[in-house]
């Protein structure tokens, strides 16, 4: 993996984009992880300890298990689709910048 | 189980040829160990999107959450939610790092920063265990499958899909496999839509109704719609949640997958557009197994087989006519037919995943660090994927038809969890994580996880037995801590200096993509 003029990766990781990038990173990760740590969390714990209320049925037939259950998917799609948006708008604009500058610094 | 059915044969045989044309379309074009295990990089998002779809929608997801829907209700559901929720972590954690880091497998991402030699080891055996559980569990439902839809028996029916995957692997290498899966993502797509609103039709299109007729005619009322049918104690039911919810980053036939695009960019909309697909899926599976309840009743428990595991294929019967009818008949045979090409795709991307963890992590990194000839290294591969399918064709024969397959996949996806998700984890948010902390990682994962299964009432000392050391059906509640505890005591209590360094290079190099492959394809 060693190619000609080497990247200066300490460097690189010390630089402020670099930690700007990983910090706009971590804006959207660190509370995506705590809601899906919360709601699939919550919800794998209620399967197992509060049946008797997942079996109720608030809406016609359709029961509480179920209805969370649709929940965790429409929050997955959610989580993913703003991930994406985010990470176009925040993240990826600057990993190009590292890279192009990280290109005229070696060549 | 006689009588040879000759439609669904014919449209077996169909998708057969059509896949082996695309495997030798594929072969033409796989000369590189790149074009081998990631389709030269040239697959684009929505096509990865729906490959990883096809390699997650298996038969355990279509025919085994059904199924366990019908028998138990709720509960089938549980793991099916659990599985696409775990799509998350992948997201927000793996995706992109694996593209950006990776080249081939599981264990590259590992190894980057880790002593190679032991930190591949470690990694190559979470793969090829995960991929053993998953492969049996797969082949056996294609033998059930076949056997009990087109009348050939279970062997002769296991020994078929066995040569079709190896096939596509030997000859098609990953470019085959991957059109193989988008192929059956569509059929299998389609064919679950056009079952879910059929079934809803029925009920005036008022899901409402369909679980209101579930829960009637499945003699348990509402508990029906609710959990804690099929899993009896409370812990069982959080312990196969976890398993599934946090499985899906540790599976190697999928993290493999973000190897095939061309960026990290690509990597992470892949991603999304199978979260899409597969949550559709699971929408339409859900209404599939409730309808199936609310369609068959308590007569179509015989017809769905020990696990539940046929009621799909009868319940489109049942919606075409019923049997003896010519549209039963031809509903039947197509659902089958798309239920065994989602069996073939799905074996053969989980062959490909373990003849990577044989040629490129073990013979070529391990046994001859990477002096191996490119030519030779997927010649290996050819041979492995060989080998892999042997013994998966004689332990689903080994093990018969009797378990419920989403519940063996179950199995496979607490090893996964266990064994692979900490040390990947890890290797990427922790700084201080080193070699020792992963083998020991990965051993205990993989250590508890295995023999717990071993305890566990499942297996323990036949299917279903009382008095089992392990009162679990699933260890992952206990094997997943395990696996982190083995990674944290490894880390702390070794002394190894070098680890911190490459982190540097790994962080760098995953988070933006630099000195990627793009970059060293530029030397060469």
């Amino acid at each position: 993996l060693s190619e000609a003029p080497t990247h200066d990766w300490e460097g690189l990781e010390r630089s402020r984009e670099f930690q700007r990038l990983v910090s706009e990173r971590r804006r959207f990760v660190v509370p995506a992880i705590a809601v899906f740590v919360a709601w699939c969390g919550g919800f794998i714990v209620l399967t197992g300890y509060a049946r008797e209320f997942l079996s109720r049925t608030p809406i016609g037939s359709l029961s509480w298990a179920y209805i969370l259950a649709l929940s965790l998917i429409l929050m997955t799609w959610l989580i993913a689709w703003l991930y994406l948006r985010w990470c176009d708008r925040h993240v990826a604009p600057l990993a190009e910048r590292l890279t192009d500058e990280d290109d005229e610094v070696r060549r | 189980m006689s009588d040879v059915r000759t439609l669904p044969l014919v449209i077996f045989g169909v998708v057969l040829a059509i896949t082996l044309v695309i495997t030798y379309w594929a072969s033409r074009r796989t000369r590189t160990a790149t074009d081998f295990w990631a389709a030269g990089r040239g697959i684009s998002p929505l096509q990865n999107g729906f490959a990883i779809a096809g390699d997650f929608m298996s038969a355990a997801a279509f025919l085994g959450v059904s199924g366990l829907m019908f028998l138990y209700g709720f509960d089938g559901f549980i793991t099916g939610v659990a599985a696409l929720v775990s799509f998350i972590p992948v997201l927000l954690l793996l995706a992109e790092r694996m593209r950006n880091a990776g080249r081939y497998t599981m264990a590259d991402l590992l190894t980057f920063r880790l002593n190679e030699r032991p930190a591949r080891t470690a990694a190559a055996l979470g793969t090829l265990f995960v991929a053993a559980f998953y492969l049996v569990a797969q082949m056996i439902a294609a033998g059930a499958l076949i056997e009990a839809l087109a009348g050939l028996t279970f062997p002769v029916a296991v020994a078929i899909t066995g040569a079709a995957m190896l096939a596509y692997v030997i000859f098609g290498g990953m470019l085959a496999t991957t059109w193989v899966q988008i192929i059956k993502a569509v059929l299998l797509l389609g064919s679950v839509a056009v079952l879910a609103i059929w079934i809803l039709g029925r009920m005036d299109f008022n899901p409402s109704q369909v679980l209101a007729r579930a829960a009637d005619r499945s003699g348990e009322g509402d508990a029906y719609l609710g959990p804690g049918l099929f899993f009896a104690k409370p812990l069982d039911s959080v312990s196969t949640g976890l398993a599934f919810a946090l499985g899906t980053a540790g599976l190697p036939h999928i993290l493999m997958r973000f190897y095939t695009v061309p960026d990290a960019r690509a990597a992470r909309a892949s991603a999304g557009w199978a979260v899409l697909l597969i949550g559709i899926f699971y929408v339409f599976v859900s209404i599939v197994g409730f309808g199936s309840r609310a369609l068959l009743g308590p007569a179509g428990e015989k017809l769905a087989g020990e696990g539940g595991n046929l009621v799909a294929p009868y319940t489109a019967e049942f919606l075409g006519g019923g049997a003896g009818t010519a549209g039963g008949d031809v509903f039947f045979a197509v659902i089958s037919a798309v239920a065994f090409a989602t069996i073939l795709a799905v074996v053969a991307g989980l062959v490909i995943s373990a003849s990577g963890a044989v040629a490129h992590d073990f013979f070529n990194s391990i046994v001859r660090r990477g002096r191996m000839q490119e030519r030779t290294e997927i010649a290996v591969a050819r041979i492995a994927a060989a080998a892999i399918g042997v013994v998966a064709i004689l332990l689903a024969l080994l093990a018969g038809k009797e378990f419920n397959i989403q519940f063996l996949v179950g199995l496979a996806f607490s090893v996964a969890a266990s064994a692979n998700f900490p040390a990947l984890l890890l290797s990427v948010v922790w700084r201080r994580f080193n070699t020792t902390g992963a083998l020991a990682g990965v051993a205990f994962g993989l250590i508890t996880s295995v023999t717990l299964i071993v305890l566990s009432p499942t297996v323990w000392p036949g299917p279903d037995s009382e008095g089992s050391p392990f009162p679990l059906s699933n260890p992952a509640i206990v094997s997943i801590p395990v696996g982190f505890l083995g990674c944290v005591l490894g880390t702390l209590l070794s002394h190894e200096g070098a680890a911190a360094r490459r982190f540097h290079e790994l962080r760098v190099r995953s988070e933006t993509g630099m000195g990627g492959d793009a970059t060293v394809a530029g030397h060469a």
